[in-house]
């Protein structure tokens, strides 16, 4: 199930809402767990039973790490690598295995995969998740959760369960057991939500038609080739914040208040900024669980260097198994090596603007690479990029495609202060103001509906044979 | 206060988010059944919901299907798709309907994406021995059938955009016309192999030109009443002369414009699926005379076609009056009706279709000028016809 459909929309959501808040506060906790465990079985009904037992395995494991009298390194180690195992087997089992068939080939044997194994939806966050309990554990930082269903709830919770954020035990702990659930957190939640709904049907969607149409033509005209890559930068960080925004405040709904996953990365300096604004749990988690136990900041600047550019490595196969994600993460380690080497400090004197530009045209470029379907697509996509080629061009994108585009660029690329100033005043607002503010919201809400149900309205004038 | 705010908001969120589902309800209560009725304009294929069983919820057939369900379903969706329909439109003269094959042209003239891509350098050409090839079979079929005391005859229907181009999207227009489509080289072959045909592309064309009224509705896809009785007059008189007998045909008394469209004259209006709906346009009326019952023998008609039969055939009735004392009608070859006015979808087993066509007085393959590549029907009906008249 995904949050922008209406089945959750208009069937599971309000049912849902009904029912927790209808239900007594002891009711609470283990209706949050059955509706996590019906809406991830939806998608997944077999994968979920993996997820089941694994936990059960973490909540175990967990226990024995905290055993004193050592062995904890042992544990966490039986801990991690099943988890570990899920990902490389439910991710990068068909990856492998293509790759070696490929190899297969060259020299002249052909074969066809004994086995292919579909992709359950949200496997990476659902594994990096349960990861950082079982170090956290090791690392002393938190305690064990005493009750199977309270981790299970951890895990499944749904809200952040398909796409982030990458939240750890520690941080939902004291909420799993004490929560306030009152009409503010609802009306929070609610006006979050419908902000996320937004952000990911009325922008992310909409300019998706440019992207999809320029990434299809095989040689675009260079002015093309920056509209379809600008879109795109559009679309994945709409995309993905609108998503965060969703999973925050149906969080909040129930009275969680989960950690800020987006912060105007588009505004960033250069590409150091840019991690700690975008997608800041998986950086977080790269940071804490990679970067760190690799010796972090703290070696000679070789070895820095090389953690940074591995971090980033296992940040691209994260993203996804193909030689695509992996070259962009190797884009992203190299330019934030140059950057801790050379670039940081070269950069002081420049204006703002410039800095805002450069880190732009480089993460245009990133785009392009995790957008195509092979390298050599990209690499023919950016050399329409950066050499003057004129080609045929599409006869027309929608036009509300390129209104969304506006939009979307305009809020992307709008100075933090700016925003931060117009939250203030929303806070302090009068009346009258928070009002016209939430019957916005009510519109925009009604408006992104409209959409989902236009989009999956198709039809012919009669029927033909 | 500000408490106060946030908890209607909150209820009114809710209440947005719950009325669908309760409607739904509602329905079920009174209706006994969950699947309201759309006032959508359009067709669709019904989504089946596969039953709930342990393998098609582990495969997730039941999940799929029951979602697609529930998107045909879910209460107060009509009014969702107009409203985004109706931003489209009011802000860009744009629209998603009919899956992206409606297109708004100039002057709000509505037309279906594809008659226009025949009209312009869009719908590919087929080889000409194609033209050649089935012109000689339709000559072959009208021979055999006028050797059993039947009359053939091949009726062309006009495409809108051909008609009037003027009104299509510029953006359309830019491409410019095709020197020669299909219906140029279809009517050529047709006219040498000597096949007796009604050419209602050139009746139309004449009489948009003569000024007075037009042939298609702004908001229709299809002729309306003038170019259809038109086309039928010609049909009759092409008929008689074959069958080498008198039909009592009836007779066009007046035509009135207003601006009040019906039918078919606004279906891609309605299709538009707006919440305002531009329905404000010439809609023209034909008054029509039949004569009084004489002596003459009433002809069986079957005809097999598209949707373009729907304007013609109801011309062929006026009460109790009518030309033909049976119509069967084969639409797209496919599904096969009992005709009248008063139940148009009254359906026939095929056998009872076959049996009609082989004692039809008059048999008739309407096609559209711009659907001959398109639309397999009438060569499927050709060879229909070569089985029914054998070795004849």
């Amino acid at each position: 199930m995904v949050f922008n459909t209406t089945v959750f929309l208009f069937l599971f959501l309000p049912c849902f809402l009904a029912v927790y808040f209808l239900a007594g506060k002891s009711w609470r906790n283990p209706l949050l767990l059955a509706g996590s465990f019906v809406f991830y079985a939806w998608g997944e009904p077999v994968f979920i039973w993996t997820v089941l037992a694994s936990s059960l395995v973490d909540w175990l494991v967990g226990r024995e790490i905290t055993k004193p009298g050592g062995g904890s390194k042992f544990w966490l180690t039986v801990g991690v690598a099943q988890n570990l195992a899920i990902l490389a087997l439910f991710k990068y089992f068909n990856f492998f295995t293509g790759q070696f068939l490929e190899l297969l080939a060259r020299f002249g044997i052909s074969a066809s995969p004994f086995l292919t194994i579909a992709l359950p939806i949200g496997v990476s966050f659902i594994v990096f998740e349960k990861i950082t309990y079982l170090v956290d554990l090791h690392r002393k930082v938190g305690t064990p959760c005493g009750r199977f269903d309270h981790y299970l709830l951890y895990v499944l919770f749904f809200p952040k369960l398909m796409a982030g954020p990458i939240i750890k035990y520690h941080e939902m702990e004291g909420q799993i057991r004490e929560r306030p659930a009152g009409w503010d957190d609802l009306a929070a939640g609610l006006s979050r939500f419908i902000t996320g709904l937004a952000k990911k049907v009325l922008i992310a969607d909409t300019v998706a038609q440019i992207a999809d149409t320029v990434f299809g033509v095989s040689a675009p005209s260079t002015g093309l080739a920056w509209l379809g890559v600008a879109a795109f930068a559009i679309q994945i960080y709409f995309d993905f914040s609108g998503y965060s925004d969703m999973a925050l405040g149906l969080a909040r709904m129930f009275g969680f208040q989960l950690r800020e996953n987006f912060n105007h990365p588009y505004t960033s300096l250069n590409f150091t900024e840019f991690w700690r604004r975008w997608h800041i749990s998986l950086s977080t988690w790269i940071r804490d669980y990679l970067y760190f136990p690799l010796g972090g900041g703290r070696a000679s600047p070789g070895r820095v260097y090389f953690n940074l550019w591995i971090c980033f490595l296992a940040s691209g196969i994260w993203h996804g198994a193909n030689w695509n994600f992996l070259a962009w993460g190797v884009f992203h380690g190299c330019v934030l090596v140059v950057e801790k080497a050379w670039w940081l400090e070269r950069q002081r004197g420049l204006p703002v603007w410039m800095n805002n530009a450069v880190t732009m045209v480089l993460i245009l470029a990133s785009w392009v690479v995790f957008r195509s379907q092979t390298l050599g697509e990209s690499a023919a996509y950016l050399k329409a990029m950066f050499t003057p080629v004129t080609a045929l061009t599409p006869s027309e994108f929608p036009a509300e495609s390129f209104l969304a585009l506006a939009v979307g660029g305009a809020m992307a690329l709008c100075p933090e202060g700016i925003w931060a100033r117009a939250k203030a005043s929303r806070a302090s607002a009068a009346l009258k103001a928070k009002g016209l503010d939430l019957a916005f919201s009510l519109l925009l809400l009604a408006f992104a509906c409209s959409k989902l149900a236009n989009e999956n309205f198709e039809s012919f004038l009669y029927f033909r044979f | 206060m500000r408490h106060s705010l946030n908890r209607w908001f909150a209820v009114g969120c809710l209440l947005f988010l719950a009325v669908p589902g309760l409607s739904m309800a509602a329905y079920r209560v009174l209706k006994g059944s969950w699947e309201m009725r759309s006032n959508l304009a359009g067709a669709w294929a019904p989504v089946i919901v596969a039953p709930p069983s342990l393998e098609s919820l582990a495969r997730g057939e039941f999940q799929r299907s029951f979602a697609n369900w529930f998107n045909q379903h879910f209460g107060l969706r009509a009014h969702f798709v107009r409203m985004y329909n109706q931003y489209l439109y009011t802000a860009y003269r744009k629209t998603r309907m009919l899956s992206g094959g409606l297109l708004i042209g100039k002057g709000d003239w509505l037309y279906e994406a594809h008659y226009a891509n025949d009209y312009v350098r869009v719908n590919p050409l087929l080889p000409p021995p194609f033209f050649e090839e089935w012109a000689s079979r339709l000559r072959a079929a009208s021979d055999a059938l006028k050797r059993r005391n039947q009359a053939f005859v091949v009726l062309l229907s006009p495409s809108k955009a051909a008609i009037y181009p003027e009104f299509l999207p510029p953006d359309l227009l830019k491409l410019g016309a095709k020197e020669l489509r299909n219906y140029d080289w279809f009517t050529n072959a047709l006219s040498k192999a000597g096949v007796p045909c009604v050419d209602s592309h050139l009746i139309a064309a004449r009489e948009k030109a003569r000024g007075a009224f037009p042939v298609f509705a702004r908001g229709g896809g299809h002729w309306n009443g003038l170019a259809a009785f038109l086309a039928l007059s010609n049909l009759l008189d092409l008929a008689q002369m074959e069958l080498g007998r008198p039909i009592a045909k009836p007779s066009m008394v007046g035509v009135k414009m207003d601006l009040n469209p019906v039918s078919n004259d606004r279906d891609l209006a309605s299709a538009l699926n707006l919440v305002f709906r531009p329905m404000r346009y010439a809609g023209v009326h034909v008054e029509t005379a039949f004569p009084p019952p004489g002596r003459e023998q009433r002809p069986k008609l079957a005809i097999v076609g598209n949707s373009f039969n729907w304007v013609l055939l109801p011309l062929a009735f006026d009460g109790e009056a009518r030309v033909f004392e049976r119509v069967t009608f084969g639409y797209y070859n496919h599904d096969f009706y009992d005709y009248t006015p008063a139940s148009p979808w009254n359906r026939i087993p095929v056998s009872e279709w076959k049996t009609s066509l082989a004692e039809s007085d008059i048999v008739v393959l309407e096609v559209n000028e711009a659907s001959i590549d398109r639309d397999q029907y009438w060569r499927n009906f050709v060879a229909d016809l070569e089985a029914m008249v054998g070795g004849q």
